[in-house]
């Protein structure tokens, strides 16, 4: 009798069990950008085969980065997935806020495995993923900064975009292009503030100037002539030759612009490549070229980012997250992007195999260019003067977040004329300075 | 036991549950203040610092500042707000056809969310690029300015204005209507001309509602924070940024709870002086008009 009884309990216990990981619902904190509304979009997919219920967050960049970051910070475990960048992956290992990914993998079936083929993704991006010789996160799309130009109208000005322009050269092709009585403008450039937003691209523009953060006993620089020199020409480019409200454009307020055929020029993300060239989306689809991220003293600006899926070490269903994370990261979800929204849409700078897909290849003209430009990216060295810290074009250390707001809003201050180049340089030298004196980095 | 005793012990649960949902987080931040705590530096332990960052606080340039924008915010919204409302109460205090419609599409304002509003005004209306005021400036061939850019402190109090004149309005046609008639048509019998009976009759009358809407008003708009958030982020550098943005600034960007702690408890006393100085101001108005 109690053998029966006992019998019974078990099997009720596994029903509730299997029941309960049937009713597992992942909430998933993502951006508001065009590739992951996709991944919203396509994510029932995940729940038909998986049986696992998703819950979406998503959020501008901005917002989002304080939503997750005080999530983690705090222990909290709203989230199950982040989205996060190579950045919050080198800080916050340190801190054990999320997941390392190695365990999960090796616990993985061979054919499951195999399929997933994590040799794949991009050597560069793995390597940014991954901290004390474990993987932290999994890339959806990788990126770097490259400059998008309208060939027809370079063509019809008998102008020529080299393979990787100068600064000088950018501002000269705005100047002949720009044309701001008819709603046209020569360049378009970042200048919300925020530390992703107008400080992704001015980051890239300190390093070509040959400028730094802090040099090796972490005393700011801003009161260097290269660093001067950046905040003189970012100024020239947005007050002359760029449009107007810069301080209200950020990635996707640009991205717009310039699918909507308002700008010669577009400095930035080389994600947007994807919209730019779907005519659904774009006005602008065949008529662009695209170049390398500008230089002046140093080549090679261009930026590394990969917009990531990190599980959150405080989430309560991890083996269901791996699911998630290996589904939407895989080959399969990059062909049922291809299949079912457009080739041109394909997350892409994670995997080789991406590249190597000739329909990827027939619809993507910029891709051997991103992908290129994405490998000479030296993310431990983003300076031509030595450093104490890796990143480009962010400073990776935890306060960056504070670092980076402060030192873009003094920027945006420049721009509105709220101050002169040389009262933000003073107020940027006290902050970085008492940033690194607060954060124990200055001894 | 006497009656008040009984009066005193039935309100008391009601008593010790407020103090305890308002004084207990005071005292935590309070105590917070005086610790070093950075969020995304757990291995910097919390440690006690004393009154370093209220120091620090009074002697930075970006506070005194705030305290500025924050002061001209405040004064400008309420005395346009009240000017205002009052405008709109009087117009409204009579019978016309379509009043309703009217009175409801004035007091709409006020009840958009901050977030709308902000939302709205930046990107539909005020977007030098795409915006209602780019089409009506290349109209007249004239360049659109970029208000979040080079007034943006002026374009958050026009937001505060448009959101908060509906409700000085309701308060003070509320008290327009509460004059009796009798009074009104008594001050025309004694030979009281438009003026004169708006000066020394009606206002006298409604001068409690003015209170009421100055003090409530007061609370309200020193605590904008949503359109400064979804507008100007408080900047450009700090030119729009207010007390409550700057708390923001400090624990969310900076997130210093030590600082941002030590922030907030500065703004409660400078807010509760504020309100203090005002509230014993129109009660010596009011007495005066009384007598």
């Amino acid at each position: 009798m109690i053998k029966k009884i006992l019998v019974l309990l078990v099997i009720l216990a596994t029903i509730a069990t299997a029941s309960l990981a049937k009713n597992v619902t992942l909430t998933i904190a993502t951006v508001n950008n065009p590739d992951m509304k996709i991944m919203e979009s396509l994510s029932s997919q995940f729940t038909k085969e998986t049986g696992i219920k998703l819950s979406w967050v998503i959020l501008p960049e901005n917002e989002l980065r304080q939503k997750i970051t005080e999530d983690v910070a705090l222990g909290a475990g709203k989230f199950d997935i982040v989205t996060i960048g190579i950045i919050e992956v080198k800080n916050w290992v340190n801190y054990g806020w999320i997941t390392p990914l190695d365990p999960f993998f090796t616990d993985m079936d061979t054919t499951a495995k195999k399929a997933y083929d994590l040799d794949d993704v991009l050597q560069s991006v793995r390597e940014g993923l991954s901290a004390k010789g474990q993987l932290y996160a999994l890339p959806f799309y990788g990126e770097t900064s490259i400059t998008y130009y309208r060939k027809d109208l370079f063509e019809k000005a008998g102008l020529t975009m080299p393979k990787e322009p100068s600064w000088n050269q950018i501002l000269d092709f705005a100047t002949k292009l720009h044309d701001p009585d008819n709603g046209f403008y020569g360049l378009c450039l970042r200048g919300l503030p925020g530390w992703g937003e107008n400080m992704a691209v001015f980051g890239t523009m300190i390093n070509a100037f040959g400028g730094r953060w802090y040099d090796m006993d972490w005393n700011a620089q801003f009161d260097t002539p290269e660093m001067k020199n950046a905040f003189e020409f970012y100024n020239t480019l947005i007050k002359e030759v760029s449009e107007p409200g810069a301080t209200g454009v950020g990635f996707t307020e640009g991205l717009t612009l310039m699918a909507q055929g308002k700008a010669g020029i577009w400095y930035d993300a080389s994600v947007g490549a994807g919209l730019l060239n779907d005519p659904s989306q774009s006005k602008v689809v065949g008529k662009l070229g695209y170049a390398r991220a500008p230089y002046a003293k140093k080549h090679n600006n261009g930026w590394l980012w990969s917009w990531s899926l990190a599980m959150e070490s405080a989430s309560k269903h991890k083996k269901e997250a791996f699911k998630f994370l290996t589904w939407v990261t895989s080959k399969d979800y990059i062909n049922l992007v291809g299949e079912t929204k457009s080739w041109v849409n394909a997350p892409s700078g994670s995997r080789k195999s991406t590249y190597e897909n000739p329909k990827y290849q027939k619809v993507a003209d910029f891709a051997p260019l991103v992908l290129s430009a994405m490998r000479a990216v030296d993310y431990n060295h983003p300076s031509i003067l030595p450093t104490p810290y890796i990143g480009t074009p962010f400073v990776v250390f935890p306060e960056w977040p504070h670092l980076g707001s402060e030192v873009a809003q003094q920027l945006a201050a420049t721009i509105a004329g709220k101050k002169t180049i040389d009262e933000a340089l003073k107020a940027c030298q006290k902050i970085a300075n008492e940033v690194a004196e607060e954060g124990g980095y200055k001894q | 036991m006497n009656e008040n005793k009984k009066k005193g012990i039935l309100v008391l649960p009601a008593v010790i549950l407020v103090a305890l949902a308002t004084q207990i987080p005071l005292i935590i931040t309070v105590y917070n203040s005086m610790i070093r705590w950075i969020i995304v530096r757990p291995d910097l332990s919390k440690k006690f610092i004393g009154s370093q960052y209220y120091k620090k606080i009074f002697t930075s340039d970006e506070f005194w500042l705030v305290f500025q924008n924050t002061m001209v915010l405040t004064v400008i919204s309420l005395a346009a707000c009240l000017a205002l409302g009052t405008l709109l109460a009087f117009l409204l205090h009579r019978q016309f056809t379509g009043v309703g419609i009217v009175r409801t599409l004035l007091i709409s304002p006020f009840f958009l969310m901050d977030s709308v509003i902000g939302v709205f005004w930046r990107n539909v209306m005020l977007n030098p690029s795409f915006g209602l005021l780019y089409y009506f400036y290349k109209f007249f061939s004239l360049t659109p300015p970029d208000m979040l850019a080079e007034a943006p402190l002026f374009f958050i109090i026009i937001l505060v204005i448009w959101k908060w004149t509906p409700f000085f309005m309701l308060v003070l046609l509320a008290g327009l209507q509460s004059i009796p008639e009798e009074v009104l048509e008594a001050a025309v019998v004694d030979g009281a001309n438009a003026w004169n009976k708006t000066i020394y009759v009606i206002l006298p009358m409604v001068m409690k509602y003015i209170t009421i809407s100055l003090l409530l008003g007061l609370i309200f708009i020193l605590k904008t924070f949503g359109l400064v958030f979804t507008t100007t982020r408080g900047g450009p550098g700090f030119a729009s940024t207010n007390f409550p943005y700057y708390v923001y600034r400090i624990a969310f960007l900076g997130w210093n709870v030590g600082k941002s702690s030590a922030i907030a408890v500065v703004i409660i006393i400078i807010s509760l002086a504020i309100i203090l100085v005002l509230f014993k101001l129109l009660r010596k108005t009011i007495t005066e008009v009384e007598v």
